[in-house]
């Protein structure tokens, strides 16, 4: 009998991981061995000590040690180091410099009040690069070529009480009033203001969260731009609009601002795409303890996405006290945005700002951005009818399905899949920060109803979104 | 998330979600068990906290990738010994004997003070006989002895064949036999 085979089995048996054949076989060997017998004699006093060995515990919880390590880790694109391993820490830190790019993230977008309509001034490159300086001599870390893509996801635009908050928000009654005038204000426009009190009513019966606050005209004093009379009426509902029906001018005019701030009424959500380079804006998210656990999920789905080698965008929940403290560090940057063209089925957006009929002279940096015309809007079928004037309680299919959200809805929050044809090109909206722009800002409309949750995504491979400057529309 | 029927894969639900509690609840519930192995696997306090720390950071990345097929505790411990593994090839280092005089405490022994003492040098020897063990057998032996893994479980750690494990364990005890042999031969009590 082999006598290694037979210790084997009977260390095996000692540890309950024979059969009942085999530990029969084994206990019948070592009844009739006294040294089989003195071998499990020594294996189970071995045993015994091995777990009579002092117990170790830890001095208080690793959970926030690890949460930090993960965030630096993954900002960092390195491995988390004990603070006395200063060696191994310039290694890895030298290491990361050399690696590139890092990921993040952001987006945050409310439509703001018609008298808050932001901004749309460039951004001064001479601050932004001043940072960048700071942050490379500061930090040690090359910027360069970091990009972000992500993706907001917003379907609380027809949520009772989930109005983004805009600092500038105003009380719900007071956007009803708002939209109330805005109605009315439309139907005189389009020729159809004899039924204002009936939209009236119906506004009022919508949701609080309806009244987006962004483009409304107040009805105390401010006043909604001065729109020409529009070429071609506003349909009251898309199941009248002809799936042929001519896709909206390119260029941003008075009534496609209209028809734009109609059309977001009746979006149930939008997605955004946003680049942010400079790594401060990603530290300083990672820092501010609402933002923090976005930041480590934006990283984390894009790592997975990027070690799956796949192009795809995640979506992350972003909650509206996220959002909110997203726009104030956009702010506290002095980071304003101008709106840009995208490529492909949007519509080209009239770069000027002066062109953009809500843009004022020197907006609030990063405020609640000018709404802009939308893009060809496509129904579940491709067709592109233009923008209706309906409140969201009367488009049960709703006019605006972004090609790159999946009809199904269910995978929003589902890393890596959500949003995953989406890019730049389909977008309907851009604001960005410059021909040499690190942040820009996608508005993708998705009329998915019943989906909850903003998200946020960002892409695998940043420099495939294919991002068309101004410079490269005009044309 | 609270309460305490909350099992692993809620909490991982939790955490993927974006509760950072869940994940410190996670946390709370297994870092003690694995610290304690990788003391004993590493040799030494400070080796065993970084890793049980880099163990639940890359976990934390990685939750939204575990699928789900092992019990958390298990992928946690693959990440903490492949990181161990990882770690000590870079760094090459010698830990034979190397458990720290600080990790080395007296066992609250019953009975009078000798029998105490005996215990002790008792627990002294099976650690050093422990540490003389290559990393391989003596991660088998922890998972084993003191962690209580059974041979599945060990194989799904380490990724290896059970019958892999189970040989690995034979030659581990066997050596740790014959060093306790000589040991005590050598310093009888």
């Amino acid at each position: 009998m082999n006598e290694e085979f037979n210790e084997e089995l009977i260390s095996a048996y000692l540890d309950g991981e024979l059969s009942a054949e085999e530990a029969a076989r084994v206990e019948e060997a070592i009844n009739n061995d006294l040294e089989l017998q003195k071998f499990v004699e020594q294996s189970r006093t071995l045993g015994d000590d091995l777990r009579g060995l002092p117990r170790f515990e830890m001095s208080g919880s690793v959970a926030d040690r690890a949460i930090r390590g993960a965030e630096r880790s993954m900002l960092n694109d390195a491995p988390v180091l004990p603070a006395k391993n200063n060696a191994r820490r310039w290694f890895i830190g030298l290491s990361s410099v050399c690696a590139a790019a890092i990921v993040l993230v952001i987006a945050s977008i409310s439509f703001p009040p018609a008298d808050d309509l932001a901004p749309v001034s460039m951004k001064r490159a001479e601050e932004k690069g001043a940072a960048d300086a700071a942050i490379q001599a500061g930090g040690g870390r090359v910027e360069g070529e970091e990009k972000e893509d992500a993706e907001v996801h917003d379907p609380h635009l027809h949520e009772p009480n989930d109005v983004l908050q805009h600092p500038a928000a105003e009380s719900t009654d007071s956007l009803v009033e708002k939209n109330n005038a805005f109605a009315d204000r439309q139907n005189q426009l389009l020729g159809k203001s004899q039924n204002g009190a009936a939209n009236r009513a119906r506004l009022q019966q919508a949701p609080a969260a309806d009244l987006t606050p962004a483009a409304s005209p107040t009805s105390n004093g401010d006043s909604l731009p001065d729109l020409p009379e529009p070429e071609t009426p506003l349909e009251p509902s898309p199941s009248v609009v002809e799936p042929s029906a001519p896709a909206p001018e390119p260029k941003i005019v008075p009534q496609e601002a209209a028809n734009a701030v109609v059309a977001r009424q009746n979006a149930v959500q939008f997605t955004v795409q946003l680049k942010i380079g400079p790594a401060a804006l990603r530290e300083k998210l990672a820092a501010n303890a609402a933002t923090k656990g976005l930041v480590l999920k934006m990283l984390s789905a894009n790592g997975v996405a990027r070690n799956a080698k796949q192009k795809k965008r995640a979506t992350v929940e972003v909650t509206k006290e996220q959002l909110a403290e997203i726009r104030k560090l956009l702010a506290s940057e002095k980071i304003a945005l101008q709106p840009m063209r995208v490529a492909a089925n949007a519509p080209a957006q009239s770069s000027p700002a002066e062109d953009f009929p809500f843009a004022q002279e020197d907006p609030e940096p990063l405020g609640p951005q000018p709404f802009a015309p939308n893009g060809p809007q496509k129904n579940a079928n491709g067709s592109k009818p233009p923008p209706v004037a309906e409140s969201p309680a009367d488009s049960p299919n709703n006019n605006r399905i972004a090609k790159s959200v999946p009809a199904d809805g269910d995978d929003q929050n589902v890393p890596g899949q959500s949003f995953a044809d989406a890019n730049a090109a389909d977008a309907d909206i851009a604001f960005g920060d410059g021909e040499n722009s690190k942040i820009r800002i996608y508005f993708v409309f998705d009329a998915r109803q019943g989906n909850v949750g903003n998200g946020i995504g960002v892409d695998a491979d940043a420099s495939e979104t294919p991002v068309v400057d101004p410079a490269d529309q005009d044309d | 998330m609270s309460g305490e029927a909350v099992n692993d894969d809620q909490l991982i639900s939790a955490t993927v979600s974006g509760d950072s509690e869940a994940f410190g609840q996670l946390v709370d519930r297994y870092q003690n068990r694995l610290f304690n192995s990788m003391v004993y696997v590493a040799g030494n306090h400070n080796e065993a906290e970084e890793v049980v720390q880099e163990a639940f950071v890359q976990a934390f990345i990685k939750l939204n990738t575990f699928a789900g097929r092992s019990s958390f505790y298990t992928w946690l411990y693959r990440i903490a010994f492949n990181y161990f593994i990882s770690r000590k090839r870079r760094k090459r280092e010698i830990l034979v004997g190397a458990i720290e005089e600080t990790s080395i405490e007296p066992l609250d022994g019953e009975g009078p003070a000798e029998n105490r003492m005996l215990q002790a040098e008792r627990a002294t020897q099976v650690r050093e006989a422990l540490m003389v063990l290559s990393d391989e057998h003596r991660t088998v032996m922890v998972l084993r002895e003191i962690d209580g893994c059974g041979y599945a479980e060990i194989a799904e750690i380490l990724d290896l064949p059970v019958g892999t494990v189970r040989s690995r364990i034979h030659r581990a005890r066997s050596e740790m036999r014959e060093y306790l042999q000589d040991n005590l031969e050598n310093h009888p009590a």
